[in-house]
């Protein structure tokens, strides 16, 4: 009986306790604390914290020789400066051997074009045999060695206008009946499709490729008595030429944007709150992707990553490679202003365990996909060009103001 | 003793999430914690010459070598109050940490008792806006966790059946923590983190008595010792090459308390008690230099104490009190902080055991606006339990 006296008595307390807690609540004490700290009395005083802006000593650009060959989409013209000068084609030949003592009639080079930009846009090409070979795995960054004589069509034509509403042409048929009759090897390179001349108004034609799995180019060989004998592209490659002219990182071509600072504004015994690397992207001359890959569905948005190279020496090598800082997604085709966290690389930087200060931003996908971040550079205005923000906190002065 | 014990965890298990005692504790070493159960408490802590049989919690810890059996009390404050400064006004609930302590009878008239009880803390939890220009809103944030406190061993004695007399050997322990951080409303913003440590360590002294002068007029007196601290001061920093560590002394100097309690007439008794300490060194706390006097304390209460006969009123004590603190703080430098406190209680017997659930309220004001332009309307809830069975070896049966 006790023992349910006692706890009930506990009970009833540790009920009013809570019941009066709950009760009576708790304000923000913050403005009656004013006087104690503002005299000193409750000494610790945290330090001022400032926000802190280095315009960069020096933003500049590496070029990197580079091809991509894997891609799913095969393209000739020129977009954002980017200029697409030659497409490498090989073909399989080998139901060819079937057909020995049968007439070829008529070839078709049938190139899979889905969209042209614009759409008035054509193009005037050659094709030439290949004399070397090429791999989709290699970087090609200027056209193999080709027969300069053109493949000439059905009429001896020798330049040919591709287009929207033109994307088969005649091969002359004299040259296929001689690998029918074994007495010439089919093009055992494959052939190139290389610009005639540089059109007044540029554009770009998009064409399937052989690694977007279906419908890639093909040779249409029709023989007498209406059999048909389909050679399709088993490699191809759409060699690029760099002409960007802005500041930008890209992918493909493929340029790097470097930027060099110093921090002597920043005091030594500042504590890092955030520091960030500020840029505004030019979305006039930014590529997320051309049409020909969005209508494949491929992603926009440019893939960015910012390492801390292993040498500041634009010459050396080191600059290439380094310790990654940051990397996610920009949307390039739109002006905007970007911040890149620097988190613990530029408190390493401040606190000297680091001394690197040059940070390099390029294509995520640099190795796969064309894509091009153009932003302002430091001759911009103000509130456009690019620098480093750090805010950060002087140390808490626990004896107070007085 | 086992469903007691139970009982007293769960009311300590209420204090955990404690927040700050009043305002004005915090700084330096905090606010001053009276000694005494809720029945002290409700005598407006003027019971350092009141006999107390029942609670092990005393203001005289000569006055539990009265104790008949094992003993065991637990305190707890509920804090509720009203701050003014200015326009601002802000509304605090608070707890003190339970003091608690368990007395065993070795022989009749004396008894050692040892447990928990805090001397000073002070706590609060307060943040100001900062404004950056291009960057989120961000906050400076300071956070205080004081807390000086005692775990006292106390041999109580009865030489006479008219004199008490107790001897403390007091092992001092505590810490201040000052915590400052200034964060922002964004995640990408790290927080950049201070905190100072000052852990607190010393062995001190202290003695009492309890004299039945005449049976309608009791002297007592508890001297508690000066305590020399070693204090263990570590500075950390977010930014770590700006981290120390030193060690300095503090002292706290000798506190007295005297009082008397006299039966005025049938049950009622009138108690009185002045306590003080001297003005302490701010060793440590320069920014105090000049800011810190004497620390006094002025009680007095009056107990119509319970019949074991007659009608439920009858078998309950009233409790009325009243007292005045002088802090040993001053604010600003020079302006004396005083509060004053009203004090009404009364306690509930727990059947037919010695013990009592004990309770008081309080109402009183720290500072004030004209002179400390702080001010502080308090409202407070004392608790306190305490519950006795007789200390014996238990038999074994053997079948």
């Amino acid at each position: 009986m006790m023992k349910r006296i006692y706890f009930a008595y506990a009970l009833i307390a540790a009920i009013a306790v809570l019941a009066l807690s709950a009760g009576c609540g708790t304000d923000a004490e913050g403005p009656v604390t004013r006087p104690f700290h503002e005299s000193g009395w409750y000494s610790p005083q945290a330090g001022d914290t400032e926000r802190y802006i280095d315009t960069l000593r020096n933003v500049s650009m590496i070029e990197i020789p580079y091809g991509i060959g894997h891609s799913s989409i095969l393209k000739l013209g020129e977009i954002k400066g980017v200029r697409y000068t030659t497409l490498l084609m090989q073909f399989r030949y080998d139901s060819l051997a079937n057909y020995e003592g049968m007439t070829v009639d008529s070839v078709i080079l049938d190139l899979p074009v889905i969209t042209v930009q614009d759409t008035l846009f054509h193009l005037g090409v050659t094709f030439n045999e290949l004399l070397e070979g090429f791999s989709e795995d290699d970087t090609i960054t200027s056209p193999p060695a080709y027969d300069p004589d053109p493949i000439q069509g059905a009429n001896e034509e020798t330049v040919r206008d591709i287009s929207f509403e033109r994307t088969e042409f005649s091969i002359n048929k004299t040259i296929v009946q001689e690998w029918v009759d074994g007495t010439a090897d089919p093009w055992p390179h494959g052939i190139s499709i290389n610009w005639a001349y540089v059109p007044d108004t540029l554009g770009l034609i998009e064409m399937y490729a052989q690694d977007y799995g279906t419908n890639p180019p093909f040779l249409n060989v029709l023989f007498d008595g209406g059999t048909e004998v389909i050679l399709p592209v088993v490699s191809d490659y759409a060699i690029t030429e760099d002409r960007i002219t802005d500041l930008a990182a890209a992918g493909g071509t493929a340029r790097r944007i470097y930027f060099e600072f110093d921090l002597d504004g920043v005091p030594e015994l500042a504590a890092l709150n955030y520091s960030a690397l500020v840029f505004h992207t030019d979305g006039s001359s930014g590529l997320g992707a051309t049409y020909g890959e969005m209508l494949v569905g491929t992603s926009t948005d440019f893939p960015y990553y910012l390492y801390t190279p292993d040498s500041s020496d634009p010459d050396d090598p080191g600059m290439l490679e380094g310790t990654g800082v940051s990397r996610s997604l920009i949307p390039v085709t739109i002006d905007a202003k970007i911040k890149i966290p620097l988190g613990q690389y530029m408190i390493d930087v401040l606190n000297g365990s680091r001394v690197n200060t040059v940070l390099v931003l390029q294509s995520d996908f640099e190795a796969t996909r064309v894509q091009i971040l153009a932003i302002f550079d430091t001759a911009a205005g103000d509130s456009i060009r690019p620098y480093i923000e750090i805010i950060y906190t002087m140390p808490t002065d626990f004896q107070g103001k007085r | 003793m086992r469903t007691a014990a139970a009982a007293s965890i769960l009311i300590l298990l209420l204090s955990f999430g404690a927040k700050a005692q009043s305002i004005y504790g915090m700084n330096y070493i905090g606010e001053a914690v009276h000694m005494g159960s809720s029945r002290h408490q409700a005598l407006g802590y003027s019971a350092v010459a009141v006999q107390d049989t029942i609670n092990s919690v005393t203001p005289n810890p000569a006055s539990t070598a009265d104790l008949p059996m094992g003993t065991l009390t637990f305190q707890q404050v509920l804090s509720a109050s009203r701050v003014y400064f200015l326009d601002f006004s802000s509304k605090q609930t608070r707890y003190q940490v339970p003091t608690f302590t368990v007395s065993f009878p070795i022989r009749k008239g004396l008894v050692m008792t040892t447990g928990y009880r805090t001397r000073y803390m002070g706590r609060a939890d307060f943040v100001y806006q900062r404004d950056i220009e291009g960057a989120p809103v961000a906050y400076e944030n300071y956070k205080l966790d004081s807390s000086l406190y005692i775990l006292p061993v106390i041999v109580a004695w009865r030489p006479f059946d008219a004199l008490r007399v107790a001897g403390e050997a007091q092992f001092n322990f505590g810490s201040i923590i000052d915590k400052v951080n200034v964060w922002f409303d964004d995640l990408n913003y790290r927080n950049v983190d201070s905190q100072r440590r000052r852990n607190f360590s010393g062995l001190s002294w202290g003695a009492s008595l309890l004299w039945e002068a005449h049976p309608r007029l009791w002297l007592g007196c508890n001297i508690d010792g000066a305590v020399n601290y070693r204090v263990d001061e570590v500075v950390e920093n977010t930014t770590s090459v700006l981290d120390t560590s030193t060690t300095f002394d503090y002292t706290l100097p000798l506190a007295l308390d005297v009082g008397f309690a006299a039966n005025a007439f049938g049950r009622w008794w009138l108690s009185s008690s002045y306590w003080m300490r001297a003005a302490a060194d701010p060793a440590g706390f320069p920014q105090l230099e000049g800011s810190v006097g004497d620390e006094t304390h002025i009680g007095v209460g009056i107990e119509r104490r319970a019949s074991n006969e007659g009608h439920i009123l009858n078998r309950i004590p009233i409790r009325l009190g009243f007292y005045t603190d002088k802090w040993h703080l001053q604010f600003p430098p020079g302006q004396e902080v005083n509060s004053m406190f009203l004090t009404f209680g009364s306690a509930i017997p727990l059947g037919k055991s010695p013990g009592a659930i004990d309770y008081t309220l309080e109402f009183g004001r720290i500072g004030s606006k004209a002179e400390n332009f702080v001010e502080e309307n308090v409202f407070r809830l004392g608790l306190s339990f305490s519950v006795a069975e007789p200390w014996s070896k238990r038999s074994t049966k053997r079948h």
